[in-house]
């Protein structure tokens, strides 16, 4: 299996994606297909022994559209403006001009104007520049007309025929005015030329708004890739020389300065500094690093200069699995935005009929045809279903963006929407609700043995060790003086054996090595018993046949696994924990971090099943593992959370991948697709509030009451600031805090 | 003539991408957005229907 995103050409709406998904499904070893129309972009899997590449382009095209392998450079250059800001300033100009000389002279007080512009004196005059200025923006607009009545012909109008459609009657009704008026018949009070070209203006600058919200939208991402810099300083033959980026390969030395940000990831062969992986995991504090640790391209060596030697490079670097991750999350489709695409397609032929409807009515109650234009053309341009087109994907985009600012990455717009209804949170324990090291929790010297003492002849024993708990005892005699010992014998699955610089035997390792070498353990006992019933591990030291003491280790519990569960519980999720310990460890872990409900003795195949069960039971179950034996867990439960440490991300397993090891972050997650859902929600009822008041208005039906009629020109404005709203509303979700 | 019902045809760009493809092989077709129907006069029924699956729509006769 192998995935794949294509930039697709030529889709104008949701049917065109939706035809792309339809012949790219079909065809046989293709897995799924998504195609989304804002990004281009369509996210295909398929079998690489029965599809090729070249046969999914083929097919695209042969469905009527360009497809080709996409890539981030030629994306970048079809973001050109739709609209241009010079076209926009310059149709407003020109509409606030019309609207000046043409409603000016109407007020109670009239503003001045010229005298060939004097609606009493010369009304040919004034109908005669109002044609101009309007032609003018007309032609400034022509793509709006060209569209919409090509859409028209075809007869499938789209929103710009809707736009076309009332600007263009307006028009047509006031030169016909005009040609009366420099007949010497007619009057100027009946031109509506200002309205036909306020309305273009208008949805013009409304389409330029967008266009700029849209592209913020995306800015999470684009703040992503600009992490990585331009350049790089290869060391070769001693020298450093400054190489593109894209020019590393793996195994090159690179050296980063001072306040320099990591070209690639890589491990540090010299030196040691101050590293700020906030892109990586949120985390601003920085981190020590040195020789032999991992740094991550796109992190910040706040303070010393390292030499690295690159071990990911170009595409395969954290940053660009991240980018990739949220692209490809984006690609897919929510379940909820087909409720959007089926109710636009319905939408633009039942405002045009509502249109006609409306003006055959009033024309038969008898009012005079100015008036019907004006309700014609308000109902076709307040119609515009743009909003309801923006609600999701907007939303999706920012949700997914603020997510990867936060250290979760997204897999796909519909976990986002699954992660919303979990009720269930079950979280995996070593590695996730605990750090998966073990440190140095007691220590129990046995009559008169000095706690020190005790401490530096265990750690002198482990020096040598790599063992887990060597390492914990190490970690906890830093600083201090060992004795020199000499003889060191490691015992597998035992302990290890040393002598000590008097000549003894020292012993260190668990019970069955003392009770093997014969050494009574009775002053230990009682400690050993309660450390097995806490899931602790005792380590016991003996010199010269004697027990000096025991030392207890256990895996830590992560600082904030608490706060994550009472997050959860504060949004009324049932927390559970799922492990292959000893219910005596599991449950004094539960106890630590507050969770009421365990499941112990779960080997990792059962852990699916365990899952399962909750699912059976009703449950939407969100599962939290570190992503490695936890994948068949992460794979069944509704959402899987794979809690990657850093760097080594476990990309495939989880729907949601955590950059930062906290647990915290998992109830972040839930709080993001809250965040986005309920955005998206809000979305689209205002889209279709709004059009479901609004046209009643348009169409005059307060008028009768209340004396209320929308002017097309304030219409045009409406529905403008309507997509406007949509958007800045997702846009407020970037400032959520999580 | 038979026409054929084509339920996910609903922009202008759906008709052009039909109205080409048909032009191309030479079939002649009408076709009804309104109606969601690609009428074929005719010419051969298989030939249209696998044309339109080509594009991305199901069509039933």
């Amino acid at each position: 299996m192998k995935e794949e995103i294509y930039l697709v050409e030529g889709m104008t709406c949701a049917a065109c994606s939706g035809s792309v998904e339809r012949v790219t499904r079909k065809m046989d070893g293709v897995e799924r297909s998504d195609v989304n129309l804002v990004t281009k972009q369509m996210t295909i899997c398929y079998d690489e022994s029965k599809v090729t590449p070249e046969a999914i382009m083929k097919k695209v095209e042969r469905a009527g559209f360009q497809a080709s392998l996409w890539n981030p450079d030629a994306a970048k250059k079809e973001e050109k403006e739709t609209v241009g800001r010079k076209t926009v300033i310059f149709s407003l100009l020109l509409s606030a001009l019309l609207m000046y000389i043409s409603m000016g002279q109407m007020m109670k007080t009239p503003l001045p104007v010229p005298h060939f512009l004097d609606i009493h004196a010369n009304p040919a005059g004034l109908a005669l520049t109002e044609f101009l200025l309007t032609f003018a923006v007309i032609i400034l607009g022509r793509d709006f007309f060209l569209r919409g009545f090509k859409a028209l012909k075809s007869k499938s109008p789209t929103m710009d025929t809707l736009v076309a459609i009332g600007s263009g009657c307006s028009f047509i009704y006031s030169v016909i005015i005009t040609a009366l008026i420099v007949r010497g018949r007619g009057s100027a009070h009946d031109l509506y030329y200002e309205s036909s070209a306020m309305v273009i203006a208008l949805v013009m600058l409304g389409k330029f708004l967008e266009a700029g919200s849209q592209k913020k939208t995306r800015g999470a991402i684009e703040a992503l890739m600009a992490l990585t810099p331009e350049t790089a300083l290869v060391l070769q033959d001693g020298e450093a020389r400054e190489v593109p980026v894209a020019m590393l390969k793996h195994g090159d030395l690179l050296l980063v300065k001072s306040g320099a940000r990591f070209p690639a990831d890589g491990i540090i062969t010299e030196g040691s500094c101050s590293v700020n992986e906030s892109m990586l995991t949120g985390e601003s504090l920085p981190v020590e690093k040195s020789v032999g640790d991992r740094v991550t391209g796109g992190s910040v060596s706040v303070s010393g200069a390292v030499t690295v030697q690159a071990d990911r490079v170009g595409k395969d670097t954290t940053v660009s699995q991240i980018v990739r991750l949220v692209e490809e999350a984006q690609g897919k489709k929510a379940p909820v935005s087909r409720l959007a695409d089926k109710i636009s397609a319905v939408f633009v032929p039942a405002v045009i009929a509502i249109a006609l409807v409306a003006s055959v009515v009033w024309s038969i109650a008898g009012q005079d045809i100015g008036f019907v234009l004006r309700i014609f053309t308000s109902i076709l341009v307040i119609a515009c279903p743009c909003a309801l087109g923006l609600a999701t994907p907007t939303a999706i985009l920012v949700g997914t963006g603020l997510g990867a600012s936060n250290g979760i990455l997204i897999r796909s717009g519909e976990c986002l929407e699954t992660a919303s209804s979990v009720d269930t949170v079950v979280f995996d324990k070593t590695g996730t609700i605990t750090t998966g090291v073990p440190v140095l929790t007691g220590m129990y010297p046995c009559g008169d043995t000095d706690r020190g003492r005790l401490l530096a002849l265990a750690a002198a024993a482990e020096e040598r060790s790599e063992h887990p708990l060597a390492k914990a005892v190490l970690a906890a005699a830093e600083g201090m003086e060992l004795p020199a010992l000499s003889d060191f014998a490691p015992l597998t699955g035992l302990g290890v054996e040393a002598k000590l610089p008097g000549g003894g035997m020292l012993l260190v390792g668990n019970a069955r090595l003392m009770r093997e070498r014969g050494i009574d353990l009775s002053c230990g006992s009682a400690t050993m018993e309660e450390a097995g019933s806490k899931g602790e591990t005792a380590i016991c030291v003996a010199a010269e046949g004697k027990l000096l003491g025991i030392l207890t280790a256990a895996d830590s519990i992560r600082p904030t696994a608490k706060e994550a569960v009472s997050q959860l519980r504060a949004m009324g999720k049932d927390v559970v924990l799922l492990t292959g310990d000893s219910k005596a460890a599991a449950e004094h872990t539960a106890k630590l971090a507050g969770i009421d409900t365990v499941f112990a003795g779960v080997l990792p195949h059962q852990k699916a099943d365990t899952v399962r069960t909750l699912q059976e039971g009703g449950k939407t179950v969100m599962m939290v593992g570190d992503g490695v034996n936890d994948a068949p867990a992460l794979t069944q439960a509704n959402v899987g959370v794979a809690m990657g440490g850093g760097s080594d991300i476990a990309v495939e397993s989880g729907d949601i991948v955590l950059m930062h090891a906290d647990p915290v972050s998992a109830a972040k997650a839930i709080r993001l697709s809250k965040h986005t859902m309920r955005h998206i929600r809000q979305n689209l009822f205002w889209a279709f509030c709004y059009n479901t008041i609004t046209i009643p208005v348009a169409a005059g039906v307060l008028y009768p009451f209340f004396g209320i009629l929308l002017n097309p020109m304030i219409a045009g404005f409406c529905m403008s600031l309507s997509s406007i709203c949509v958007v800045l509303n997702a846009l407020r979700l970037r400032r959520k805090k999580l | 003539m038979i026409t054929l019902s084509v339920p996910d045809m609903h922009c202008p760009n759906c008709v052009k991408r039909i109205q080409k493809s048909f032009d191309g092989e030479g079939l002649k077709c009408s076709i009804d957005l309104d109606k969601r129907t690609v009428s074929v006069e005719d010419g051969d029924v298989t030939a249209a229907i696998e044309l339109l699956d080509d594009l991305g729509f199901e069509a039933k006769a």
